[in-house]
């Protein structure tokens, strides 16, 4: 559900009532082969950092790929009802940006592994 | 002759946007983690054949309320257009209309400490001839509030077009809000 916009809205009170958490979206099957259920939490790492994260199994995600919204894992206290929740994916994401238009990565492999 | 409101949801044109459920918070000052108005949805199918459904749910206001005949105080009554509202002045909370909803859509307020529903917005907007607000509001046009009683009404035209499908009909409660049921892209 498109609820907040790009990483500006999580601590809106509306928005944040509707959504206030950003677990990763994982296939059945791969949930299965992984061993996890409905909740569980677990890491995804790769060459750039390793994240702690809950998963929200679906059918509504290819077996192959995981989701996740972005725009949370704030770490401004200061966003009082933000602050703390849910994964910052873009943690995830390398820092380099095409040579001349500038576009950055946004899909990045990762490995899952049980907490 | 009295006025038979009628509200009409339509499945075919929700994108669940919660727009409706945003501004009905808004415009009544809902607290926090409870609802007059939620849309909920579900995913069905499985990968990759998916489809999401939407179902609106708040008061349907009864012909033949329940919550009306439960109220010990009275303070759930009907008007005269059969429009059912809560007295908060004498509202006890024993929640025995709570409970006899079948359509669960009161719940105490702990702000006002009373019972509270959806009104259709009589009070701050159907009594001043504008629309309720999630009528208003929704991109997509997917509700409409009308008089049955005005046959160029959209609620009376669309309510003879097309066929409708009221919520838990078989309970008799004869309510007036109606859901053109999904049509999966066929036309109506």
């Amino acid at each position: 559900m498109p609820i907040h916009t790009n990483g500006h809205t999580h601590n809106v009170p509306y928005l944040h009532q509707l959504m206030s958490d950003n677990p990763i979206w994982m296939h059945p099957q791969t949930a299965k082969a992984h061993g996890l259920k409905m909740g569980d939490t677990f890491y995804v790492e790769n060459g750039i950092s390793k994240e702690k994260a809950t998963v929200f199994i679906t059918e509504g995600i290819r077996p192959d790929t995981l989701f996740a919204y972005m725009g949370f894992g704030r770490d401004a206290p200061s966003l009082k009802r933000a602050h703390g929740k849910g994964l910052n994916p873009s943690k995830l994401l390398s820092l380099r940006s095409a040579p001349v238009c500038g576009s950055m990565i946004t899909n990045v492999g990762v490995k899952i592994t049980k907490v | 002759m009295g006025k038979a409101y009628r509200l009409l949801y339509d499945e075919n044109a929700c994108i669940g946007c919660q727009a409706c459920s945003v501004a009905c918070r808004v415009e009544h000052g809902v607290p926090e983690d409870f609802f007059r108005l939620q849309v909920r949805m579900e995913l069905k199918g499985v990968f990759p054949r998916l489809g999401m459904s939407y179902e609106r749910m708040a008061c349907v206001m009864c012909e033949d309320a329940p919550c009306v005949s439960v109220c010990p105080t009275f303070a759930s009554f009907q008007d005269k257009d059969g429009l059912v509202h809560i007295d908060e002045r004498v509202c006890i909370t024993c929640k025995y209309c709570i409970l006899a909803c079948p359509y669960h859509a009161r719940f105490i307020n702990p702000l006002k400490n009373v019972v509270e529903k959806c009104d259709f917005c009589y009070e701050s907007r159907v009594s001043k001839a504008l629309l309720p607000v999630c009528v208003s509001i929704c991109p997509t046009e997917a509700l409409m509030f009308g008089d049955m009683n005005e046959h160029d009404s959209l609620v009376y035209e669309t309510s003879h077009k097309e066929a409708l499908i009221f919520p838990k009909a078989h309970l008799k409660t004869k309510p007036k809000v109606a859901f053109l049921p999904k049509r999966k892209g066929m036309k109506s």
